[in-house]
């Protein structure tokens, strides 16, 4: 058990003898850096030497570096696992590997790790641009933990999804369509059922059982799960002089269209993208794994 | 004692019955030619037996453990090699066979003189730096057989391995196997090129649309079909006269000339019935009968025709 996953190390040495991780992680940092520079140019010009104008462009730099690394993100890692299992497949090893006394588990953590790996080094690379923010002023450490917390959430989550998919289709291509598939519906479905219910509530007495701890924790979750949201209420919260880990919440409140009439306090949002990301990552990997098993009766 | 043994096995896709009722046993140290037409369910047989598919019914026991209850165990008792190769970019020969190590939990200070060794043996030391993708399609071969045995399995199973393979490569494929079988291993090889397997095999069974025809010893089975034999009779003088005597003979299905007896040479074709008694009594008669025999030579049946002539016999 001392050695680590024959997996990680194979596609470790095979991927980076490649030039696709360089290339990968330089058109990941020149698109940012651009946006950077766009950005930059563009405060300067309007706020010019405005005594609060650091603080404010700062703080400016951050989110949008953030949200721009959060895309990327999202949508780089689920095509860099999409591919792994279903590759094995279509290359013919998969059998090779199955046969061998690598457990399905093991192959499909393997994968994993091997995606993460990666995926954490693209993470930490914005950290230098991150800090030019940091020097304006008016971004604080929590926001950073915010931050990081947040993408840390969407690549291992989106990487599960892109693995999930990887272990049941037939084709890279399928695999990889499906995972972006998923993504897309996950970024735009939930502010999507967000406005519905919003529009369905808006101006009417609302149950009472919406105040009850267990609909307002599963609507918590619902909005916290979508990175995007989970990060600017996180950021907003904090911005208030709130918790980093807490969050007060109320039923309703994310929308604020309604008067509340229940409240409790739960992990805070990025924190609660996070969980949520854990748990369905797990769940992800059991199913992968389980496609592996010969049980199916397809080849 | 039976390294793999089947019961009842049987495999359905759909509408499609792959197996059907296969029992077979596998004794240890055998060369086990698996001989069939395409489709005729030699790869989901050994898809079963390396525990990558699941049979719809019946049992299977490699090494004594059942295929579906203790699958770990069968696979690391049981050394695969598919119908095809798979690649891995950006690998080289020696890395190829270190992942498989790994995967098979070869301890590290074994596994590199272990990667030497099977380099060796499938002569393909000089090529131990070169990326996997870089080699030629017998070398794969060879270096896949080197991966099938990186856990030193009791079994191995190969599925159709000369398929591909020029002429030079497959002879260097037999001779490996051989070697292998010197060695104690227990080789089950899947193929419908039959007159490969004849020389190195010890086991035949003949598997066709998903049900075994035949098995057992190669000699038992080329001995049940021998009791019909092919024989080459030369004459003297008249042929056409010959013929007609011969044709007349009750233990004779079909005479010809042989097809390449453009020179004249008289040689005859016999299809016969009998077994040797019934042959000294031919060739008894035939001298009694005045023929003017000059030689007669039995060609051996071959396994492509034993092959032909069950898998015909069955409609
Ligand atoms: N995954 C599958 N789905 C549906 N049918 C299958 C599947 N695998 C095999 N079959 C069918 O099962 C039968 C046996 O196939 P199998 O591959 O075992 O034959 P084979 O003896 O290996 O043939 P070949 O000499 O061509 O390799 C065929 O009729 C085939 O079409
Ligand atoms: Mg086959």
């Amino acid at each position: 058990m001392s050695e680590i996953n024959p997996l990680v190390q194979r596609e470790l040495r095979s991927r980076m003898r490649g030039p696709r991780a360089y290339v990968v992680i330089t058109g990941f940092l020149a698109v940012i850096s651009l946006v950077v520079l766009l950005l930059y140019v563009a405060t300067i010009g309007v706020s010019g030497s405005e005594a609060n104008a650091g603080p404010e462009i700062g703080k400016l730099l951050f989110l949008v570096i953030t949200s721009v690394a959060l895309v990327l993100v999202a949508l780089i890692t689920p095509v860099f696992t999409a591919g792994s299992i279903v590759g094995e497949r279509e290359r013919q090893t998969l059998d090779l590997l199955i046969t061998s006394l690598l457990g399905s588990g093991q192959i499909v953590l393997g994968k994993l790790v091997a995606a993460l790996a990666f995926i954490a080094v693209l993470i930490l690379s914005i950290a230098p641009i991150i800090s030019v923010s940091f020097m304006f002023g008016g971004v604080t450490p929590a926001d950073i933990v915010v931050a990081f917390g947040c993408l840390t959430a969407t690549g291992l989550f989106y990487a599960a999804i892109g693995l999930f998919w990887s272990s049941i289709a037939r084709s890279s291509i399928t695999a990889t369509t499906l995972s972006l598939g998923t993504i897309v519906m996950l970024l735009l479905g939930v502010p999507f059922i967000g406005v519905i219910i919003g529009i369905v509530v808006t101006g009417r007495e609302l149950p009472v059982w919406l105040g009850h701890p267990v609909a307002i924790t599963v609507w918590a979750m619902l909005i916290d799960s979508h990175p995007f949201i989970a990060l600017l209420l996180s950021l907003e919260h904090l911005a208030n002089g709130g918790d980093l880990w807490l969050q007060p919440v109320t039923s309703g409140s994310p929308l604020a269209l309604s008067e509340p009439i229940g409240a409790m306090t739960l992990p805070s949002p990025w924190l609660m993208n996070l969980l949520l990301s854990l748990g369905g990552t797990a769940l992800l990997v059991r199913a992968s794994a389980r496609a592996l098993r010969p049980t199916e009766r397809r080849r | 004692m039976a390294i793999v043994a089947t019961h009842e096995l049987t495999q359905r896709f759909g509408t499609t019955t792959a197996l059907d009722r296969l029992t077979l046993e596998i004794p240890a140290g055998a060369v086990y030619g698996f001989i069939g037409p395409n489709g005729a369910g030699k790869t989901t047989t050994m898809r079963i037996l390396t525990t990558l598919l699941r049979p719809t019914a019946g049992e299977a026991r490699v090494a004594g453990f059942e295929v579906t209850r203790d699958p770990a165990a069968v696979r690391a008792a049981v050394g695969f090699m598919p119908d095809t190769f798979g690649v891995y970019e950006g690998l080289r020969a020696w890395e190829y066979l270190d992942f498989f190590g790994r995967s098979f939990r070869v301890a590290a200070q074994r596994r590199t003189p272990l990667i030497d060794e099977l380099l060796e043996l499938v002569g393909l030391a000089h090529k131990r730096e070169a990326p996997v993708m870089s080699l030629s399609r017998g070398m794969q071969q060879r270096l896949s057989l080197a991966r099938a045995m990186i856990h030193d399995p009791q079994l191995l199973i190969l599925d159709e391995p000369a398929s591909g393979l020029d002429p030079r490569a497959r002879i260097e494929l037999r001779e490996l196997l051989k070697e292998l079988g010197a060695m104690g291993k227990t080789i089950m090889i899947s193929s419908h090129i039959l007159t490969e397997l004849a020389e190195m095999c010890s086991h035949i069974a003949i598997i066709e649309r998903g049900r075994l025809l035949a098995d057992g010893p190669v000699e038992r089975i080329m001995r049940s079909v021998q009791a019909h034999r092919t024989l080459d009779i030369r004459v003297m003088g008249d042929v056409a006269a010959a013929q007609a005597w011969l044709h007349a003979h009750p233990a004779i299905r079909a005479v010809e000339p042989a097809p390449d007896d453009g020179a004249g040479r008289g040689v005859l074709v016999v299809d016969f019935d009998g077994d040797d008694r019934a042959q000294v009594a031919l060739v008894r008669a035939m001298i009694d009968g005045g023929l003017n025999v000059l030689s007669i030579s039995e060609t051996r049946n071959n396994l492509e025709e034993i092959f032909m002539r069950i898998t015909e016999a069955t409609p």
